[in-house]
């Protein structure tokens, strides 16, 4: 049964690591259906859990991984569970607990060159350019065909040597042209190393056609429209704020307007502006216009995205 | 048998009466909490959501202390503390942004719910007559209350 367990989260990881989570999700059911103390099936499990923003379950599927791994003593086992809730941490945004993850994983099994690369971007993010640069060679020193740890190298390298780290991204990019996170880092090293704009959009494209929501990709492509058109660029980001607002259901940010609109307009009645105190009543409808009109911007930007007339 | 995830939601027969829960929140801004309250309170067993238990136990905490927050509120009215006009709607407004807040936890809740159902493939729409309709007559149930404490309990955020 064992062998059949481990083909099933072979398979997973495979399915996994060419975006189709939902099938890997589907395969680690039936394998922990088979096993349910299969220690890397539940990290897997959990890493997969990420990709489809199940946080919660994420975390504690991690949890189990590292419980029962410790439980079976077996290093690479708990060395991937480390990594897998390292990976929730960071999506999480919580970088130090990540951080701590990807130093224990390191320390039970210092081959794991997952660990490394989200080692250096949760280092990077910290503000350890340093740390992160020493663990994506590491990572590239271990394995220099895997196109995350060419992709992550090349990154932090190219602040140093240009012409190093394009070698390292134009490997990554012939083993994985159609990955999000190599496309991400070309976009930053066409960018930062060479003010290559449409080289830059081009590989933003790859990576908000499969994340619409990508929080890194979309600040550069504003930020690349900026230098251009700074007022269109305004109206995006209200227009893209408004449309993630509404497409992810932040409640927060819905029912903050409405009180203190409710705020405001009390306010208003008591200073004496009746008129403005009655407008303010209504400013739910004005939301609900403004989700209007950030549809249409942002048709427009997906538009631009996608390479059509906008 | 298929391993169960921590948040995977139950199936239920009425999956397809529940809707998304921002609507609810839309319901409670604009209607009021009488119609927001029995929504979320559906859209939990319709959902058949896993965080079913404590999304009813928020909702309970937010009809209590809201009637305790009205009640309060009230009592400090007829001692003269709150004066009438101003700070009594601040007062109101204290009342509905408590309220709020506790939707604001059971939609974070059921969205996750909501989103592992599209995940799977299931459509939950957004059911937007209910909300046209409780926005038409919220009035009309509200002023079928006279006790005003009834009512700051009941109403939405348009105070």
């Amino acid at each position: 049964m064992n062998g059949q367990v481990d083909a099933l989260v072979t398979q997973a990881a495979l399915a996994r690591g060419s975006f189709n989570w939902l099938e890997s999700i589907e395969l680690l059911r039936e394998a922990l259906a088979l096993d349910s103390t299969h220690a890397r099936a539940h990290a897997e499990l959990a890493l997969s859990l990420v990709e489809a923003r199940r946080l919660r379950a994420a975390e504690r599927e991690g949890t189990l991984a590292l419980g029962y791994a410790t439980a079976g003593d077996d290093a690479s086992a708990t060395a991937h569970a480390h990594y897998a809730l390292g990976a929730v941490h960071a999506a999480q945004r919580r970088p130090i607990a990540a951080w701590a993850h990807c130093e224990r994983a390191l320390a039970t099994s210092a081959m794991h060159v997952d660990a490394r690369i989200l080692g250096a971007y949760v280092k990077d993010q910290v503000g350890d350019a340093t740390a992160a640069l020493e663990l994506a060679r590491g990572a590239l020193a271990l394995h220099p065909d895997d196109p995350h740890a060419l992709a992550v190298h090349a990154v932090f390298q190219s602040r140093i040597d240009v012409a190093v780290a394009d070698a390292s991204i134009q490997r990554a990019l012939t083993l994985a042209p159609l990955d999000p996170e190599v496309n991400l880092a070309a976009a930053r090293i066409a960018l930062a190393a060479h003010d290559n704009i449409d080289g830059a959009r081009k590989h933003l494209r790859v990576v908000l056609g499969r994340d619409s929501y990508h929080r890194e990709a979309l600040s550069m492509w504003l930020a690349i429209k900026g230098r251009t058109e700074p007022v269109a660029t305004h109206l995006w980001r209200l227009g893209l704020w408004m449309r993630r607002t509404i497409d992810l259901e932040d409640y927060a940010v819905i029912c903050a307007w409405m009180v203190i609109a409710t705020l405001a307009s009390i306010i208003a009645r008591h200073v004496g502006a009746v008129a403005i105190a009655n407008y303010l009543r209504y400013a739910w409808v004005v939301f609900f216009a403004g989700v209007w009109i950030a549809r249409y911007l942002s048709t427009s930007f997906d538009a631009e995205v996608n390479g059509l007339p906008g | 048998m298929s391993y169960a995830i921590a948040d995977d939601p139950v199936e239920t027969s009425l999956r397809r009466y529940a809707s998304r829960p921002m609507v609810a929140i839309y319901a409670l801004i604009v209607a009021g909490s009488w119609l927001a309250w029995p929504w979320f309170a559906f859209n939990s067993f319709a959902l058949g959501s896993a965080t079913k238990r404590r999304e009813l136990t928020l909702l309970a905490i937010s009809i209590l202390g809201s009637i305790a927050l009205a009640w309060g509120m009230f009592e400090l009215v007829a001692i003269g503390v709150i004066h009438p006009g101003t700070q009594l709607l601040l007062a109101r407004l204290g009342v509905a942004t408590f309220k709020i807040v506790l939707a604001c936890q059971i939609a974070s809740l059921q969205r996750d719910a909501v989103q592992v159902h599209i995940y799977d493939g299931a459509a939950i729409e957004f059911h937007l007559p209910v909300f046209h309709v409780g926005n038409a007559i919220a009035m009309l149930v509200l002023t079928t209350f006279s006790d005003p404490l009834i009512r700051v309990v009941l109403e939405g955020v348009r105070v």
